[in-house]
């Protein structure tokens, strides 16, 4: 009896013990499952339809895809996406690795002091820092034409986010803005963990300076390089150009990126199956860029 | 010699400085604009002072152009989202580091791969049909949740990373000592964890706070709005007036702004240590 009564606590116990991890992981692991994962994968399906959002879906395969490629103003926004990723992303590495390789080697005091300072775009909602820039690039009263204006080079100023020929540069710059002291931060606290006596020794096999960054700093950055080219690429893709855009232009002069397009498909026009490959197209490029970059961080180690 | 080197840390400081001033502008610039009114930029230029520091454009702000209620509902959407976050990600953390189970692995990396990776552009037009199922557009629910996932599984990484570095006995001590896991998650694993989760704390706080897409989508009535999308709506509506558009952006900027100003060093190592690790 009692021996019966103990092996059935037993297994209970043990039953019980087998559940214990999944109760600790279920809240995060669930919702995670609901709101992002399950809604992530369902782009895919809802790409393979024609539908608005509330009516019926009529299955038409990859035709969403197949438009894709001749559609215009997707490919516009596509071109225009390039230019918002070589200023965020190509652009602020290459400055960022020059600056913090000038910083961090120049023992500067007061690194800290402006490594805070560096991070603080990062914090502000890109709607705040879009909102600042519209004034910053407004044609009359604006920052950028009255300081040319006090210097005497008025012939160079225009209605900077008001025409095609300088507005998406100007959005763009806003990226380079928020994104260069990023890269310096992580560049610099990189850095600072080289072993100093490499460089003395170089100095003595009589290394110049650009020969010290690419031989021994560049190296030894690659994968603070890799973190700093993922992130920035999503960011230059995603959410913060999104709303960068949004509240400088509102995607107007050739200025919008491909997640604008997006959203403007699938909420404006109700074209959601439509939009959903959009995204999906928009998801593999920043997976893609994510994947080769880390494969080959792979293959040099 | 010794004048390359101070020639090269002049250099070095010229370019920090100008980099410093560069980021800083901006934001003294819109700061300045609060203060002043719209006659006076369009008289002075922007890079004039305030003629006197009246705190009358917040106040216009805030209770004319319902600011006030972006803040509440900022905040009813970033503590319960920031708190709920971190109690279940502490609660995941703790299982992803001392207990083993079937499928661990791939739980773990499906959480913390997807979860930290999808950004809110990506399930935009998804997440709108679910929440629409849910009948929870137009509820502050419908942000609070994705938000609150995404942290929770930003924390998760963050914290298993940290109990995988505490000593095994920690755990076992506990355990002896006839506490339950659960005793030993809330009385030894959490308080250990303290600069770990204050760290989680304030850069999920910041971005909930930031997060403009998903109310974008799902908060079509203004009086429901968070900071982002209200300061949006604003500048749909009044365009014109400078120094109130730039009260509101800074209305919207300083939370963030003050928040990691307190919590920095925090942060700055959050990002520099704990993303890259």
């Amino acid at each position: 009896m009692n021996k019966g009564t103990g092996r059935v606590h037993k297994s209970r116990r043990r039953k019980s013990a087998a559940i214990v991890p999944y109760l600790y992981i279920a809240p995060t692991v669930g919702s995670a499952l609901v709101f992002v994962i399950y809604p992530f994968l369902s782009n895919f399906s809802f790409s393979l339809f024609q539908w608005d959002g509330f009516g019926a879906k009529v299955f038409i395969g990859l035709k969403n895809f197949i438009d894709l490629a001749s559609d215009e103003r997707f490919i516009r926004a596509f071109q225009t996406n390039l230019v918002y990723f070589f200023f965020t992303v190509i652009v602020s590495i290459l400055l960022g690795l020059a600056i913090s390789s000038l910083i961090a080697r120049g023992r500067l005091r007061g690194v800290r002091f402006f490594q805070s300072v560096y991070f603080i775009p990062q914090v502000v909602a890109a709607i705040a820092l879009g909102t600042i820039f519209r004034w910053i690039y407004a044609p009359l009263f604006g920052v950028i034409n009255h300081f040319l204006r006090i210097v005497g080079l008025e012939h160079l100023q225009r209605p900077w986010l008001g025409n095609p020929e300088t507005a998406t540069v100007a959005v763009a710059i806003i990226g380079t803005w928020a994104w260069l002291g990023f890269c310096i931060i992580v560049y610099v606290a990189g850095i600072q963990k080289i072993d100093e006596n490499l460089y003395e020794a170089s100095l003595l096999d009589g290394a110049k300076a650009l020969q010290q960054f690419w031989y021994i700093t560049l190296p030894d950055l690659r994968f603070e390089v890799v973190v700093t080219l993922i992130m920035a690429t999503v960011h230059s893709l995603g959410s913060y150009i999104f709303a960068v855009t949004l509240v400088t232009t509102g995607g107007a002069y050739g200025t919008r990126p491909i997640a604008l397009y997006a959203y403007q498909a699938a909420f404006v026009e109700g074209r959601v199956g439509y939009a959903s490959a959009v995204v999906i197209v928009l998801t593999g490029i920043i997976f893609g860029v994510a994947g080769l970059s880390m494969f080959l961080l792979e293959r040099k180690e | 010699m010794s004048i390359k080197k101070i020639v090269g840390a002049g250099s070095g400081y010229f370019v920090a400085i100008f980099l410093a001033l560069l980021i800083v502008i901006p934001f003294v610039v819109m700061f300045m604009g609060t203060f002043r009114e719209h006659t006076d930029i369009i008289r002075r230029g922007p890079f004039a002072l305030p003629l006197e520091w009246s705190l009358e454009n917040f106040r216009r702000v805030l209770f004319q152009y319902n600011f006030d209620l972006y803040y509440i509902n900022s905040v009813l959407i970033t503590a319960p989202a920031v708190i709920g976050s971190l109690i279940i990600a502490l609660m995941a953390a703790f299982a992803f580091s001392v207990m083993e189970f079937p499928l661990k692995r791939l739980l773990l990396l499906a959480t913390i791969s997807l979860g930290v990776m999808v950004a809110e552009v990506f399930i935009m037009i998804p997440l709108f049909q679910l929440m629409n199922q849910l009948g929870l557009v137009d509820n502050l629910l419908s942000v609070i949740l994705p938000s609150l996932a995404m942290s929770a599984c930003f924390s998760t990484l963050v914290l298993r990373s940290f109990f995988m570095g505490l000593p095994r006995e920690l755990l076992d001590s506990g355990l002896v000592d006839g506490a339950s896991n659960w005793q030993v998650l809330w009385k030894i694993y959490a308080p250990i964890a303290r600069p770990a989760i204050v760290t989680c704390g304030a850069l999920t706080t910041v971005w909930t706070w930031n997060t403009y897409i998903t109310p974008l989508v799902l908060i079509h009535d203004p009086a429901k709005a968070p900071l982002p999308l209200g300061l949006a709506l604003f500048q749909g509506q009044y365009v014109a007036d400078v120094p109130l558009i730039m009260t509101g952006a800074a209305l919207t900027a300083l939370p963030p702004i003050l928040i990691y100003l307190l919590f920095q060093p925090r942060i700055v190592w959050g990002i520099t240590q704990g993303t890259i690790k």
